[in-house]
């Protein structure tokens, strides 16, 4: 054995070679991993996609910089600690996940092979773009997550959608509209409807199925009229811009609409479609023409009015000294050609006032009355004015309460003038014929446009009064001028024209409105309808018989008495209060005149004595007659009846009774006095009647 | 109820046409009334007023008046004297026109024609009116 004391320093060295060897190896390898993790690293940063993972408690170990791109918090060089885990993670993602389209979804489904292990995939939309996010779940409960920027593949489908939503919502818009929208194929013979909405099928009265793809012009000729439609292919066969007003032919529905027609110019310049916009323009044209036909008579009516005026100026200076002339004269015979020289002014006066009833509105009368028994009333009046050839009929029909706010004098006008129009019509051209009055309640849908489209519609809804005669008729251009003032189809002298245009004038006072129905040679029928009123008539009654002077009961009359000596004034105040009348008192004549000029409402008699001081019974009775001619008068007088009352050449309505008043004896004067009504004879129709009318003048047949 | 006497009643008449004024005058004297003055327009009524005070208790005046007319008479009439009683003749008898007439201040109107009868009906009343 050979040992020597270096033996050991062998092995030493052996040691240290290999140490340094493996350690060289070592670093050698390590710089390798280095240079091959750095290689990773590279490729991690670069790959393109977004990588980020989180461990198991969900924080994140590492994002590369273009996951930091699209979530900027993820860097961990930031300052912000937020968003650094999993769930925060979470939270911004589904706050800014957009929801796309189905198409996309699979497109992008394509993009990413699918792993059993991707526990979620949304489309999220950051401010730096559009991109597709992906989670994996890895070993050791890592996660992984994949973020792909698709942005440039989002581009077109975001138009896509964006355009579709839209047009969408136009062609909902479109189709609600209240217009009727049309779209037609200009380059198509016969013009097929390629689209229309809602409105459109309406106007038309055709099913959504029947118009599509139909023919336009041929949907056009079966609903509108002759012009309507040549005017419209004529606008389809030229091209360009049209504005035209068309008519449909319905009778029951008629409407005017206008039509807008353009063309629709597309990418190439072309005009492929043409759109079509009809407006319903009923209501306008209907509110046009009414409104044109009230300035025609306003217009007319102001001129009448000037014109009047003048002439009122006029007559009251002939009448006036004809009046002092007739007191001047002791001469018969003059004064009774001053007296004709006074009612023919009278007369002009009366026509003056028809002048002005339609030029201005009178002082409104809203008196409350009942149609029904206001009309029943007036075949006594009315028919001296239609001969025995003529077979007149008025009837009321069974109508209780029809109550309108329509003084019963412009009723008995408006009657009156349209039976005197009626038989003139007849008697044109036959000898016999047939006139009818009839009133009937009106129901909603037989009330006239005008009707139906104003603003105010009286609760309970209206009447209509019709007058119909089987005369010569008139066509549309005459119906258009009838009420027209001064416009008349009689000869020179035969007719004023002015009795239709009061008619017209009447009736729009008391809120009516007025239609005719006619055709050349087949009659006509003037329709009124009047609105009803709310309120209901103050009802007048005398009731009671002349045997049982306790039964007699006088309600809603009113009594003015006139009487000096203040006990006989009460006393025949009281007795008359007993009747069941209003009474006013007066102790003189010229308190009388005081009273009846503040009561507003119609005064229906006046008891007065004859011998008061300061003004008279007899002068005051005559200021009555001019001022209240409706009013009749009852003299108490302690003198037997004189030839004083003969100059008032008062008539029977006047009467007169002794002092000293028996109850009884006043009870019957009143009652017989007050129940005389107007239609008993023909001799107080007229009397009656001259204040507004000269009845001379409407039985010859001048209107 | 004062009782007035027609003989001492002084009227102004106002008028632009002399017929009517003439007629007036006429009709005036047929029923009691001796003192009246007439005046062709607003300003020299105005003027007439202003210088005789007393020497009116009535206006009677036509409506419709060139240069000034009635209502405005009546207005510049009632800043210096709200009582005076005042007859307004109209040939209007729409409900615009009784209004101004009214809310102007008038006593009372007349429309025309009419006769000696209704002028002395309204003119009491008027007289009465304002007595009251």
């Amino acid at each position: 054995m050979i040992f020597y004391e270096g033996f050991w320093v062998i092995p030493v060295i052996v040691v240290a070679v290999s140490a340094l060897a493996f350690s060289a190896c070592l670093w050698r390898r390590s710089r390798d991993l280095r240079k091959q993790g750095l290689v990773w690293q590279e490729m991690f940063e670069t790959f393109g996609y977004g990588i980020v993972s989180f461990d198991s408690r969900g924080r994140v170990i590492i994002a590369n910089k273009q996951a930091c791109v699209f979530f900027p918090f993820l860097d961990s060089t930031s300052q912000t600690s937020k968003g650094r885990n999993l769930s925060d993670f979470f939270d911004y993602l589904y706050d800014h996940a957009v929801d796309y389209s189905e198409i996309l979804k699979k497109a992008l489904e394509k993009l990413s092979k699918v792993s059993e292990r991707v526990d979620f995939r949304e489309v999220v939309k950051t401010e730096f773009g559009v991109c597709l996010v992906e989670l994996h779940r890895i070993k050791y409960n890592q996660t992984i997550l994949i973020v792909r920027d698709v942005s440039v593949l989002m581009k077109g489908e975001h138009d896509y959608v964006r355009l579709n939503d839209y047009s969408f919502e136009l062609t909902e818009a479109i189709r609600a509209a209240t217009n009727g929208i049309v779209l037609i194929d200009y380059n198509s013979p016969n013009f097929p409807i390629v689209f229309a909405n809602e409105a459109f099928c309406r106007y038309v009265m055709r099913l959504e199925s029947e118009v599509f793809g139909a023919y336009f012009k041929t949907i056009m000729c079966q609903v509108f009229d002759e012009s309507s439609c040549d005017e419209t292919y004529k606008a389809l066969d030229g091209g360009g811009f049209w504005d035209i007003n068309i008519q449909n032919t319905s009778k029951v529905n008629a409407k005017v609409f206008n039509l807008k027609l353009s063309p629709v110019i597309n990418r190439s310049g072309d005009s492929g479609l043409c759109v079509g916009i009809f407006t319903d323009i009923t209501a306008l044209k209907t509110h046009e023409a009414e409104s044109s036909k009230a300035k025609k008579l306003e217009a007319l009516g102001q001129l009448a009015a000037g014109v009047a005026h003048d002439f009122n100026n006029i007559l009251s200076i002939v009448d006036g000294y004809a009046r002092l002339a007739m007191r001047e004269l002791d001469d018969d015979v003059g004064r009774d050609y001053f007296e004709k020289i006074s009612k023919a002014s009278v007369r002009g006066a009366d026509l003056t006032k028809q002048m002005l009833t339609f030029s201005r509105n009178k002082v409104m009368d809203n008196t409350v009355v009942d149609l029904g028994e206001v009309l029943s009333e007036q075949k006594i009046l009315l028919q001296p004015l239609v001969d025995a050839s003529i077979d007149f009929s008025i009837d009321a029909g069974d109508m209780d309460d029809c109550f309108i706010e329509c003084p019963a004098d412009s009723i008995t006008q408006i009657v009156m003038n349209l039976t005197v129009n009626a038989r003139d019509a007849i008697k044109e051209e036959k000898e016999c014929g047939a006139i009818e009055v009839t009133l009937q309640k009106c129901a909603q849908d037989d009330l006239p446009k005008a009707l139906l489209e104003k603003d105010t519609k009286p609760q309970k809804g209206y009447v209509r009064l019709c007058v119909s005669d089987d005369g010569m008729g008139m066509g549309k251009d005459l119906q258009e001028k009838i009420f027209d003032p001064f416009f008349t189809t009689k000869d020179q002298g035969k007719g004023t024209g002015l009795g239709l245009s009061m008619v017209y004038g009447l009736v729009q006072q008391a809120g009516g409105h007025i239609d005719i129905q006619s055709d050349l040679g087949e009659g006509t029928t003037f329709f009124v309808y009047f609105p009803l009123s709310d309120e209901s008539p103050i009802k007048k009654s005398l009731s009671g018989t002349l045997d049982d002077l306790d039964s007699i009961k006088l309600e809603g009359y009113s009594i003015l008495i006139a009487e000096d000596e203040p006990d006989l004034l009460a006393l025949v105040a009281g007795m008359v209060e007993r009747l069941g009348a209003t009474v006013i008192t007066a102790a003189n004549g010229n308190e009388a005149l005081l009273k009846q000029e503040e009561h507003e409402g119609k005064i229906d008699l006046l008891l007065t004595d004859v011998v008061m001081p300061e003004l008279g019974g007899i002068k005051l009775a005559e200021m009555f007659r001019e001022l209240r001619p409706d009013t009749k008068v009852l003299f108490i007088s302690g003198y037997p009846a004189s030839g004083d009352f003969e100059d008032l050449g008062l008539d029977e309505k006047v009467c007169f009774m002794a002092k000293p008043i028996k109850y009884e004896i006043l009870c019957r004067q009143i009652f017989e006095l007050l129940s005389q009504d107007f239609q008993k004879t023909p001799v107080y129709q007229a009397a009656y009647w001259q204040k507004t009318k000269s009845i001379e003048e409407i039985i010859k047949g001048e209107t | 109820m004062k009782d007035f006497d027609l003989s001492a009643l002084k009227v102004l008449v106002v008028d632009d046409q002399i017929e009517v004024r003439s007629m007036m005058r006429n009709m005036l004297m047929e029923m009691g009334v001796t003192q009246i003055f007439d005046a062709p327009d607003g300003r020299e009524a105005l003027n007439f007023i202003d210088s005789a005070f007393d020497f009116v208790d009535l206006i009677v005046c036509d409506w419709n008046m060139p240069k000034m007319s009635g209502v405005e008479l009546l207005r510049q009439l009632r800043t210096v004297d709200p009582d005076m009683p005042f007859l307004m003749v109209t040939g209007r008898g729409d409900i615009e026109s009784v209004v101004e007439a009214k809310s102007s201040g008038v006593t009372g109107y007349i429309r025309k024609p009419f006769s000696s009868v209704q002028l002395e009906a309204k003119l009491r009343i008027v007289m009465l009116k304002q007595a009251a």
